[in-house]
């Protein structure tokens, strides 16, 4: 009950325009129940749909919670329900899939029928190729996107043009010598549709980088934890949807380094003691993960030396998805706070207080709350302790409360470690990252509030307003 | 390297030949061409026992191999068997070859009488230049083919010089990424080591892919203007439709930039090179889109075969993209230079090189939004700030930021910004421009480092949050100085002026990634203030703990160049100073922290020995409006008019001398004075105007206690004298400008000490810190500060504030006054609509 109250779950329903698929009410219940009771954020149906979290999956209807869409560009779903018919609406549902997980939202999807698409004409299939490499120019990060969107562009083109039947070498002097004379090519209208496609969405390139900016400012997971889900959900983005296509994106994907790339698992920068009761936490927590994660392991303590190992430490910090500070500060790992990782606060095994008293140093405990993305405690009153800490820090916030109204998303007991284990193997950063800035509504000046008063009731109005403001700042015996 | 790409290039053993060039042509279907091109090497100069000639005939038939024989006993013809194209056909000539040397000629070029034996010298002259580019004339030699090597991000090579006269312009050496293979040498050993021309290729960019090839393994390809070779150009391709020639084009420059970008580089570009080629070579055949995009898919278009080339071009890449990328990771491992480091022999990498208007919207949408124009730029942008005005009248802080701004853009783009105003001033290296509040946010934001003095992050407020490289100039401790300064704005105003003077200065400190400061002296000061605002610590000490990274000495400097006067600007110019006077020079401005009024009744002292002194201040006014004038000004013309030296004895020039004709006014001097108050702003401050003293050979009075003063005796370029002591400033005065061994022994040292100030050595720190620019370790690695917010604005108008303007106009100008503001309140605030 805990976890629900003020929660308040408002499930929408988002369809393809153009789509006739129908829910069975049982199929909604399911989906409905699953969000309500925080197992996901979103549910697709799609055919063979295994109950399981996908980053896309071809689906007609989406059933999502409300607050989980707060971060997603309301433009995107104008795509995805037609309104903006500048888009692709089936593309722009798995477009918004993807980014809901980026958003640290989990899609499940179950099995549900969807209508069979069909594209009547060279420009349909352009838009639809514009709305697949604009989702793979915006959504990976920067070490998947270049490789994606390449093979993206060489699968659509070449496979366009096999599958209707292109002779390609028909230009090349050395394997089609002759033929000069004649200038033009009959070709089929559909293997070339995909490589206009391509041009295409050079026009949208500016825009792209600026949607690209913004989805990668507020994304909370890294690619590398999403990786599993990757590969299939780019097979939809592309069409591939039979084994022989399948295993020709797949070919693609290999060479140009994509799969290898997916392959990592999640990185995970430990920075713990070398001994006592945290160090051997740190070692239980690389034995749980085992080959899950790729672990590296720094004694806390690293920046004792003056200027000694600055630059490899930084290196550190960048390359992890997750870094655990056990009982350390960010003076251990200068730049950690600066990084995108997800940082986690260990302090579940350590006595708060005197840990406090000992002097993780001045602005460390800020420093630490303010940017922490969990924050494990020892026992919960050590909870409590560090609760107010955080919210000292402004952590405990709308964004987080409406995530999550008890809280434990943020900061909860982890005697065992099996909490530190689960958000290592897949990292969320906190509800209010990369929020935008607060600005403070403008008051009215006194002419705009005579201006109103005067409209609202005419003289007498803007007479009994002056007369009770006087009233109040020329109380007798009052401030002034 | 991967044996697909060179299939005919066999892994020997090779006989070589030491000193001997297999020159190597490929001929298809032009036996008249090559056996002209064969002949030309009876007029080479290169002994005939160490010339190879080989000719591969690719496949051409009809008698043609027989003929080139026949026609050309030396040389040797190898039928290929097959059209190999020029890649395959060069490999099996080379595979063919005993040369030390080999050369590839296209069969309708000739070589020049030293097209040999001038690239051989170059090779020999430097074991690290592999291969030589010729020089490549049109066939009468008057028009340019190929001076230089220039390849855009997209991996196409173009010729910026082709079609150009040879005028001369072309003659010096220098590296180049890749020669063309129409005039080209590699050592043997080198071509082979590194795979030769890759044979998927065929032909087109085969040539660009060996030369980047060869530099990022560590060659260096040379072009040498004394090698040259004659050519016809595309004599091959003009016997087929252009969309061959633009098929080949398009698929090979995806193919070389594959193999040869880095990972970082690749993943930036190839996606948006792929695009490009599919919207260029459409818009080159003609596409009709609009046609075209209503097509059902079910139904064929009939399209210009140009207009597929770029479509076809990615559909070949896919198709080879196995063997490509297993090239690719070989030379990846194996390379030793960085893209960046080879950017510069791109030369213009952000060309788009057709003139087709959806293309170039489409090219430069895409170099905007990819940030190429930076990326392909090797140097940083730098952007240098001064709020002096800049003019023909420059003072120091304006001084300082040009000579900044002329070292700078030898290496790299800059520009230099003054926030009070530009007249007349131009740089051919540098672009100039004036800006004021928001109109300085076009300039931040084209740079990746910005240089300043002053005020900027007053103005540019923005910058205090940003990722920008900020270098803060400070030189000069205004807040020192405006402990007398101020002095003038009363107790409450000084006292104003002195702390809003310290906050920016404090700010400056606080943000900058690295300080530049005129003295060590002066450095000692900056880093006591960087320490109590937290910038002492474990990321900024480095490891010689001298926190070199953080602030460095950079003094002002001197000219280069040798002082030349052009006219007198004092002898016989101002009235009273004749040719044989004795001129003292007060060589800058008259400010509160100086003492002029000790030098004046020293030369009063001195005249009556000697009639002949002159006292000569060359500039009361100061060119920035914002400097005021002085006190100390008015009571040194005060003092010198009380005591009747002035017109007599001593001048004023109440203006200020151009910064160009200094010279005239330095050189008419004999000796330079510079006189102080014993006072902490002169401990830390560095007189320029000794600067100037310095380059014009000039003996120097100075007091002691700035960095000048105290070794003015110690390096024999003049005396110093102590604070307010009349008498020793006269002896000095008169030992610098009546005894002539100590002048002249003096003006010796000068000559000596000066050269250590040429602005070339003492900007030195800030070019190394240009070549390598950064944020600061504590900026980068300490935990995130609070968002900077803009100054707050204004608060909205309350019936109060309205009430205290109407009550101070009736006192300015009565009821017609708040009349006349009453209506121009309401012309603000209700503008009249058309």
């Amino acid at each position: 009950m805990v976890s629900l109250m003020g929660r308040g779950v408002v499930v929408t329903t988002i369809r393809v325009a153009g789509s006739k698929t129908r829910l069975s009410p049982e199929a909604r219940e399911e989906g409905v129940s699953r969000i309500e009771s925080g197992d996901a954020a979103a549910v697709c149906f799609t055919p063979g749909g295994s109950d399981s979290p996908v980053l896309a999956a071809p689906s007609d209807v989406l059933l999502v919670d409300e607050a989980a869409l707060r971060s997603i560009d309301k433009d995107l779903l104008l795509h995805v329900q037609g309104s903006d018919q500048s888009g692709d609406p089936a593309t722009a549902m798995l477009d918004l899939q993807w980014r809901l997980n980026l958003t640290g939202h989990t899609v499940v999807a179950l099995d549900g029928p969807i209508t069979p698409r069909t594209l009547d004409a060279v420009r349909d299939e352009e838009r639809r190729v514009e709305a697949v490499l604009r989702t793979l120019t915006t959504l990976p990060g920067e070490s998947l996107r270049g490789p994606l969107t390449t093979v993206a562009e060489l699968y659509l083109v070449s496979e366009a043009l096999a599958g209707a039947g292109v002779d390609t070498d028909a230009l090349d002097l050395q394997r089609s010598p002759g033929h000069d004379d004649v200038g033009t090519l009959a070709v089929p209208a559909a293997g070339v549709a995909a490589a206009l496609g391509v041009a295409a969405a050079l026009d949208g390139v500016k825009d792209a980088a600026e949607t690209r900016a913004t989805v990668q400012r507020r994304r909370r997971v890294s690619d590398r934890a999403l990786a599993p889900l990757v590969e299939p959900a780019v097979g939809h983005l592309l069409g591939a949807c039979d084994d022989a296509s399948r295993d020709r994106l797949a070919r693609l994907m290999d060479v140009c380094g994509v799969r290898r790339i997916l392959a990592q698992p999640v990185r995970v920068l430990v920075i713990a003691p070398e001994d006592g009761p945290t160090g051997a936490r740190a070692d239980r927590l690389v034995n749980a993960l085992g080959e899950s994660a790729t672990v590296r392991r720094l004694p806390a303590g690293s920046m004792a030396e003056t200027g000694a190992g600055i630059d490899a430490l930084y290196g550190q910090a960048q390359w992890a998805d997750v870094i655990v500070l056990a009982a350390a500060t960010f003076g251990d790992l200068p730049g950690a706070a600066r990084t995108h990782a997800a940082v986690v606060v260990d302090l579940g095994a350590v006595d708060l207080v005197a840990w406090m008293v000992r002097g993780p140093g001045p602005g460390a405990l800020e420093e630490l709350m303010g940017r922490a993305d969990l924050v494990l405690a020892a026992d919960p009153r050590q909870r409590d302790l560090l609760l107010g800490a955080l919210a000292g820090q402004k952590r405990v916030n709308a964004a987080v409360y409406d995530e999550d109204p008890s809280l434990m998303s943020l900061v909860c007991t982890d005697p065992d470690g099996d909490a530190l284990a689960d958000f290592c193997r897949h990292p969320v950063r906190a509800a209010d990252v990369n929020l935008p800035p607060y600005v403070p509504p403008t008051k009215p000046g006194d002419l705009e509030l005579a201006v109103r008063a005067l409209k609202d009731g005419g003289p007498t109005e803007l007479a009994t307003r002056v007369a009770r403001r006087l009233r109040r700042v020329y109380r007798p015996g009052g401030s002034r | 390297m991967n044996g697909l790409a060179s299939t005919h290039l066999t892994a020997g053993p090779h006989e070589v030949r030491e000193g001997v060039v297999s020159v190597i042509l490929v001929n298809y279907h032009g036996a008249d061409d090559t056996i002209v091109c064969l002949e030309a090497f009876d007029d080479v100069e290169w002994p005939a026992e160490d010339l190879e000639l080989i000719v591969v005939d690719n496949d051409s038939g009809n008698g043609e191999a027989e003929r080139i024989a026949a026609a050309c006993p030396r040389a040797t013809v190898i039928q290929s068997g097959a059209n190999l194209g020029f890649a395959g056909g060069c490999n099996v000539g080379v595979d063919h070859a005993t040369g030390q040397y080999v050369a590839f000629i296209n069969n309708d070029a000739r070589p020049g009488p030293r097209w040999i034996s001038a690239a051989v010298e170059a090779m020999r002259a430097d074991p690290e230049v592999v291969s030589v580019a010729s020089k490549v004339l049109d066939w009468d030699g008057e028009r340019v083919d190929y001076v230089d090597g220039s390849l855009t991000w997209y991996g196409m090579g173009y010729k910026r010089e082709a079609e150009r006269p040879d005028d001369g312009s072309y003659e010096t050496a220098h590296d180049v990424l890749f020669g063309t293979g129409a005039a080209l040498f590699v050592t043997a050993e080198a071509y082979r080591e590194v795979g030769g021309f890759d044979e998927r290729f065929f032909m087109f960019y085969e040539d660009v892919d060996l030369g980047w090839r060869l530099n990022l393994l560590g060659h260096r390809v040379r072009y040498v203007p004394e090698s040259v070779a004659y050519h016809k150009h595309h004599v091959t391709m003009r016997k087929f439709g252009s969309y061959r020639e633009t098929y080949l084009l398009e698929r090979n420059a995806l193919m070389a930039m594959v193999k040869n970008y880095s990972d970082e580089t690749l993943a930036r570009v190839l996606p948006a090179a792929l695009a490009l080629s599919v919207r260029r070579t459409t818009e080159m055949g003609g596409v009709d889109l609009d046609t075209v995009r209503a097509t059902p898919l079910s139904e064929t278009v009939e399209l210009a075969k140009l207009g597929l080339t770029g479509i076809y071009g990615v559909d070949h890449l896919a198709s080879v993209l196995g063997s490509v990328w297993e090239t690719r990771r070989e030379l990846q491992a194996a390379r030793t230079r960085t893209d960046a480091e080879l950017f510069g022999l791109f030369r213009n990498a952000i060309e788009p090189a057709y003139p087709l208007p959806r293309y170039l919207e489409a090219h430069a949408d895409v170099v905007s939004a990819l940030d190429l124009d930076r990326m392909f730029s090797p140097a940083a942008r730098i952007l240098v700030v001064t709020g002096e005005p800049l003019s023909g009248r420059l003072a120091g802080p304006a001084i300082r930021a040009w000579e900044m701004s002329v070292a700078l853009s030898a290496t790299h783009p800059v520009r230099l910004l003054s926030t009070n105003g530009v007249e007349g001033v131009t740089h051919e290296r540098f672009e100039v421009h004036q800006a004021v509040g928001e109109e300085i946010v076009t300039h931040t934001d084209w740079a990746d480092v910005i240089v300043f003095q002053g005020f900027l992050l007053e103005a540019a407020w923005w910058l205090v949050g940003s990722n920008k490289i900020i270098v803060a100039d400070v030189y000069d401790p205004m807040h020192l100085e405006q402990l007398e300064q101020a002095k003038d704005l009363g107790e409450q105003g000084r006292r104003g002026a002195i702390r809003d003077v310290t906050n920016v200065l404090n700010k400056q400190l606080a943000r900058a990634d690295y300080l530049l400061c005129a003295s060590e002296k002066q450095r000692d000061f900056w880093i006591g203030q960087l320490a109590v605002l937290g910038r002492v610590n474990a990321l900024t000490v480095g490891d010689d703990q001298e926190l070199s990274r953080l602030v460095d000495v950079v003094p002002f400097g001197l000219q280069d160049e040798p002082p030349v006067q052009r006219a007198h600007g004092i002898r016989g110019v101002i009235p009273g100073i004749g040719m044989d006077d004795k001129v003292v020079i007060w060589g800058g401005g008259v400010y509160n922290w100086f003492d002029p009024l000790t030098l004046v009744h020293a030369i009063d002292r001195l005249k009556t020995r000697h009639p002949d002194v002159r006292l000569y201040f060359m500039g009361l006014k100061h060119p920035n409006p914002g400097v005021p004038d002085m006190r100390i000004a008015w009571e040194t013309q005060q003092l010198a008019e009380r005591l009747g030296l002035v017109g007599r004895h001593v001048f004023f020039n109440s203006g200020w001398v151009p910064y160009a004709e200094r010279a005239d006014h330095l050189l008419d001097a004999d000796v330079g004075v510079s006189t102080h108050f014993d006072h902490v702003e002169t401990e830390f401050s560095f007189r320029t105007r000794i600067l100037d003293y310095l380059w014009t050979g000039l003996p120097i009075v100075a007091t002691r206690g700035d960095s000048f003063g105290d070794i003015l005796d110690e390096e024999g370029i003049g005396r110093g004298v102590p604070a307010e002591d009349v008498e020793a400033l006269e002896l000095a005065l008169e030992e610098m400008l009546y005894d002539e061994a100590a002048a002249a022994a003096a003006r010796e040292h000068v000559a000596r000490y000066a050269e250590q100030f040429r602005w070339s050595r003492v900007l030195q720190p800030l070019m190394d810190f240009a070549a390598s620019p950064h944020r600061a370790a504590d900026h980068v690695l300490s935990p995130l500060q609070e968002e900077v917010q803009p100054p707050e604005p204004p608060g909205p108008p309350t019936l109060g504030g309205y009430a205290r303007v109407m009550v101070r106009s009736l006192r300015e100008g009565g009821v017609p006054e708040v009349a006349r503001r009453a209506r121009g309140f309401v012309r603000r605030r209700w503008p009249r609509t058309e």
